[in-house]
């Protein structure tokens, strides 16, 4: 089968170098910016036989879509949290064994059929231990997809019984005084974890602007 | 001449091998611990030279051989435990770090700094996390210690005059904040009780009933 991955974030590559390695069998191809994919993803539709995307950020055009197959890994037990950010999202309401979901890419975000999902839980004190997690088990979706494909089918996602999340912008990584009287420290500390680099750390402001960001954390419960 | 040094936290023990390679040094020896200095007999030395030395000195020791410290702050100032987190807490930017005349008096009260002499100071600046000024610390106690013994024997004592405040050694259970506490400080007080306490030291932390979230790198941005 022959392949082109899409991915940019660290991460995301060092999962695809690692599902390379363990597929010779196939012709792959990566892709490593939008700008490249602009450039050659057109020529690239006619000699492959499918787009794989990991964590990438950019909507793919429609001239693409119809003309090969285009799969995305979603880190999310879909259609839980579709949209953006949805790593933060989940740790900050507290969600720690989930799926990732191998879906179809289709005009509406994170709403196209589902291939596979692969088990991932969100426990680390910061984000480069959770998308080391990712990483892993991307790895592994692909793997086992990778085995089967083409004797596999989609099913369609039951959109109305899921969940959509905006993508969150740095002003989000704010906390303000009522959150630490209202938040218990095992919030404070999913929502400064899952905004350790390389997201935009959490931080406090006081009114003349000056900034406290928190980069690094963690968390023991009482007994 | 023959020195003995005497250091048990890491940035003090990267000291000794500019010391140990000093034009006037012929003989030196390491000791990490109070046990090993005492299996010394210390008078064959020349000069004790200690640095970061949180207890007194023994009385067999300090009367059989001149011995020298270096104290971070501008002495009397700031003369008993955990000199650099007080002094960070209590917004100081800028210190001293002065190499004091280390003798013990059995009837005085104060800690290490009995005679109230000093020889070298220099500035040091107290900016950033503990990684960063206790790599300071290493750079300045290497201009000090090789300050001293380019001038050695010729030494000029100074006196400093005298202070009656006592600030106690914090203890680890001064590292905790109530999310009250946190509501009520400034973000630059944040900062500085965050970062006076990372790494090596007891991280500062927050707590609730639930359990306890460290807090173990900070940064500050003023508008």
């Amino acid at each position: 089968m022959r392949i082109v991955f899409c991915a940019y974030r660290d991460w995301a590559l060092n999962a695809v170098n690692k599902i390379v390695d363990v597929n010779n069998a196939h012709e792959i191809k990566v892709i490593e910016s939008n700008e490249e994919f602009i450039k050659s993803s057109e020529s690239l539709v006619s000699n492959y036989d499918m787009f794989v995307f990991i964590g990438w950020s950019w909507i793919i055009p429609s001239s693409i879509t119809e003309n090969i197959l285009c799969l995305g890994m979603h880190p999310s037990d879909l259609p839980f949290y579709r949209g953006g950010s949805p790593l933060q999202h989940q740790i900050i309401n507290g969600v720690i064994d989930t799926k990732i979901s191998l879906i179809t890419l289709s005009e509406k975000l994170d709403a196209g059929d589902i291939w596979m999902k692969e088990p991932v839980n969100f426990v680390g004190n910061n984000m480069n231990q959770i998308l080391s997690r990712l990483e892993d088990s991307t790895v592994k979706l692909f793997k086992n997809f990778l085995r089967i494909y083409p004797n596999i089918s989609p099913k369609e996602q039951t959109l109305s019984q899921g969940s959509y999340y905006t993508r969150r912008t740095p002003s989000d990584s704010k906390l303000k005084n009522e959150d630490f009287r209202e938040k218990s420290v095992k919030e404070l500390y999913d929502f400064m974890r899952c905004l350790t680099d390389p997201y935009p750390n959490a931080f406090i402001e006081d009114n003349e602007g000056n900034r406290l960001y928190f980069e690094s954390v963690r968390f023991e419960r009482k007994d | 001449m023959k020195i003995i040094y005497l250091a048990y936290r890491e940035w003090a023990k990267e000291v000794y091998n500019s010391l140990k390679a000093h034009p006037k040094v012929s003989e030196s020896i390491f000791c990490e611990t109070e046990d090993e200095l005492l299996k010394l007999n210390v008078s064959r030395f020349d000069l004790l030279i200690t640095c970061g030395w949180s207890d007194e000195l023994p009385l067999s020791v300090a009367e059989n051989i001149m011995s020298i410290g270096v104290h971070c702050a501008e002495l009397d100032r700031y003369s008993y435990g955990s000199p650099l987190q007080l002094q960070i807490i209590d917004g100081l930017k800028r210190t001293k770090h002065r190499i004091f005349s280390f003798t013990n008096d059995p009837n005085s009260s104060r800690a290490h700094t009995h005679n109230r002499l000093f020889s070298h100071e220099v500035d040091l600046d107290l900016s950033g996390g503990m990684k960063q000024v206790l790599g300071q610390m290493t750079a300045t106690s290497e201009v000090l210690f090789n300050w001293f013994l380019d001038d050695y024997p010729e030494i000029t004592w100074k006196e400093w005059p005298e202070e009656t405040i006592v600030r106690t050694k914090r203890k680890p259970s001064d590292s905790i904040l109530s999310k009250e506490d946190v509501v009520g400080m400034t973000t630059e007080q944040l900062y500085n009780f965050f970062r006076c306490l990372e790494d090596p030291y007891p991280n500062g932390c927050i707590e609730d009933e639930y359990g306890t979230l460290y807090i173990n790198k900070v940064s500050f941005k003023k508008k």
